[in-house]
């Protein structure tokens, strides 16, 4: 045995011994595990291995997996609007020059071949590409609806694609509708904005086809800013409300039997690095906050949840890859880049 | 022996890197429907994270006045805290020994003082108008949240407040309560004058003042001021308030030179 090896395995056998389990348990970051239930995870804020000289990033908006397993990052830097990891945080390559508002970052699998759908908050345009960059398809500002005058009142945060190709978008930072187009980019209808009513929406930031139920697909939309999910038919009427009090969810990403959403921050405290993440179960109902608190349920309705640990500052998505682990990109964070998460069993 | 030195040096080096790398519990949760009461008020904490305490102080007096930090030997939080006297001032923290103890909450409380018939206040900005005329002495307020209906905003030069007690007596002190946010350009004002109405000489004469320096940035906070006379004859039914708002933020501040927001959502006579 090497003398470096040696001292390590004994000043760890020390530890072990002179420490109490309970002051074991006070790791690094590391070596945390958050959330509750059978959804719990250690946290890995150390995956990126992209040098910040040369791929910066600056709010990391949104994270998608394609087919290869590649691990896609959409960020608002112009110097690399997309940057590709594989799934051990090794950059893989970079693309993207012209979307200083780039905010959304959907994938969809066409025929057998990866697009994405790119929303830009400053461009007012929802951009179609392929996997590597080439743009297909640009949608402006959708006049078609009748409530928009100028491009600028039109500020796409989201888009969801539906089997059948249709594209759903929403105007999360301008008038909260969700325009539904075919897959040429046709328009078909538009449903959602503001109001006093159940089925209006305030901070339409997200939205995604839920396919949990294969027979019955349903759209979730997020209303950030009432703290919830609304779910509408896939034609645009108004179902239900899932109710997440206190926690401004972001879009909603569908895995296997679960919903997972980054909570860009909780209402109790608001814009001071309040996030954390939420996962709820086939029924939508809150199963595991990871860095926030414990779901209780009083009478079929969630408690208020708010963060406890302070792991994240503004987690802004989550991404699932195929083998279950989690990634979490987070907004205005100091420029970090995305955190992984890896199931505990 | 060599052993030995190994075995330490490792375990001071573990322990090290527990005390710095630790992520930090978030502050607890606090849940009150307001910061001003008549009779009592009730102040509930939360913090679902298993393996962490809530601990808190309290403190009585008045509310310009410093109150103990939370340790780990401080009031253990068990439930609800029934809040009766005049003023107190909770601080909260929550503690763990797997992660660093959070920031401290401080929160302070004002029971109801003189009875206030009136107040009419110079016109605020009309997007955040309060909740009609009783806005100023509702008992409702202590919210964060600058969209709360608890605040009255201006941003005009200078406010003017004139409040009518039911009765004429005797003034010992006046609490007005501020938000402090000026991530949001909300300031402390930079004067308060108070002034009360002498019936005999059928005008109003000084009663006290306070001079505020927004020297620093300081956090997020509902920030009770305290005016007490300067004069010995204080009894009156009527007081006017001016209060200067900051009408040039200072250089350490992003909107330096900028005209600040001065938000109000109580004031009390005792």
């Amino acid at each position: 045995m090497k003398r470096k090896q040696f001292i390590q395995q004994t000043s760890l056998a020390a530890a072990s011994i002179l420490l109490t389990p309970s002051l074991l348990k006070s790791a690094k970051p590391e070596d945390t595990i958050l959330g509750h239930g059978n959804k719990r995870y250690r946290i890995n804020t150390k995956w990126s291995k992209a040098d910040a000289m040369q791929s910066p990033v600056k709010d990391c908006h949104e994270m998608v997996q394609d087919k290869k397993g590649r691990i896609i990052l959409l960020t608002n830097e112009t110097k690399n609007n997309v940057i590709v990891y594989d799934k051990s945080g090794k950059l893989l390559t970079t693309w993207g020059t012209e979307y200083p508002g780039a905010h959304g970052l959907t994938l969809f699998n066409e025929n057998g071949e990866d697009f994405l759908f790119i929303c830009d908050n400053n461009r007012h345009q929802v951009i179609k590409t392929t996997i590597d960059g080439r743009v297909l398809m640009t949608l402006d500002y959708p006049k078609e609806t009748g409530q928009y005058t100028k491009p600028e009142e039109y500020v796409p945060t989201e888009t969801a694609i539906a089997a059948n190709g249709d594209i759903y978008v929403v105007d999360g930072y301008g008038k909260d509708i969700v325009i539904q187009y075919n897959h040429k980019g046709e328009y078909i209808r538009h449903f959602g904005g503001r109001g006093e009513e159940e089925k209006f929406l305030k901070n339409a930031h997200g939205v995604c086809i839920d396919t949990r139920h294969k027979k019955n697909p349903v759209l979730i939309v997020t209303s950030r800013e009432q703290n919830c999910f609304k779910r509408y038919s896939m034609s645009g009427e108004f179902i239900n409300t899932i109710s997440l009090p206190g926690a401004w969810v972001c879009r909603p990403v569908i895995k296997g039997d679960y919903l997972y959403a980054a909570v860009l921050q909780s209402q109790n405290n608001l814009w001071k690095q309040s996030g954390f993440v939420t996962i709820l179960d086939k029924n939508n109902k809150v199963v595991s906050n990871l860095a926030g608190s414990e779901p209780v349920y009083k009478n079929g309705k969630p408690e208020e949840m708010y963060q406890t640990i302070k792991a994240f500052q503004y987690p802004h998505d989550v991404c699932i890859d195929d083998d279950e682990n989690l990634y979490v990109a987070q907004w205005n964070s100091g420029k970090a880049y995305p955190y992984k998460l890896e199931p505990v069993a | 022996m060599y052993k030995l030195i190994l075995f330490l040096t490792g375990s001071i080096s573990f322990f090290i890197s527990l005390a710095q790398d630790r992520f930090q519990l978030a502050r607890p949760f606090v849940k009150y429907e307001s910061v001003f009461f008549k009779d009592s008020a009730k102040l509930e904490l939360k913090f679902a994270q298993p393996g962490t305490k809530i601990y808190y102080t309290t403190s009585y007096k008045m509310p310009s006045e410093k109150s103990k930090e939370p340790s780990e030997k401080s009031f253990l939080y068990k439930k609800p805290i029934i809040l009766k006297t005049p003023f107190i001032t909770v601080k909260a923290k929550v503690f763990s020994k797997e992660f660093k103890p959070s920031e401290t909450i401080e929160l302070s409380f004002a029971k109801e003082g003189k009875q206030i018939k009136k107040i009419s206040t110079s016109s605020p900005n009309n997007k955040y108008p309060g909740s009609g005329d009783s806005t100023l002495f509702d008992n409702k307020g202590g919210i964060e949240n600058l969209n709360s209906k608890t605040w009255m905003g201006f941003d005009a030069d200078s406010i003017t407040l004139i409040v009518e007690l039911s009765k004429k007596e005797a003034v010992s002190s006046v609490l007005i309560s501020f938000l402090q946010n000026e991530d949001s350009w909300i300031f402390l004002p930079e004067l308060i004058l108070i002034s009360c109405f002498d019936e005999t000489k059928n005008l109003f004469i000084p009663f006290g003042k306070e001079v505020i320096l927004n020297k620093e940035k300081s956090s997020s906070k509902i920030n009770f001021r305290l005016i007490f006379p300067d004069v010995k004859n204080s009894k009156s039914r009527k007081l006017m308030i001016h209060i200067m708002p900051v009408k040039k933020i200072p250089d350490w501040h992003p909107g330096r030179g900028q005209h600040a927001w001065c938000f109000i959502d109580e004031i009390k006579v005792y």
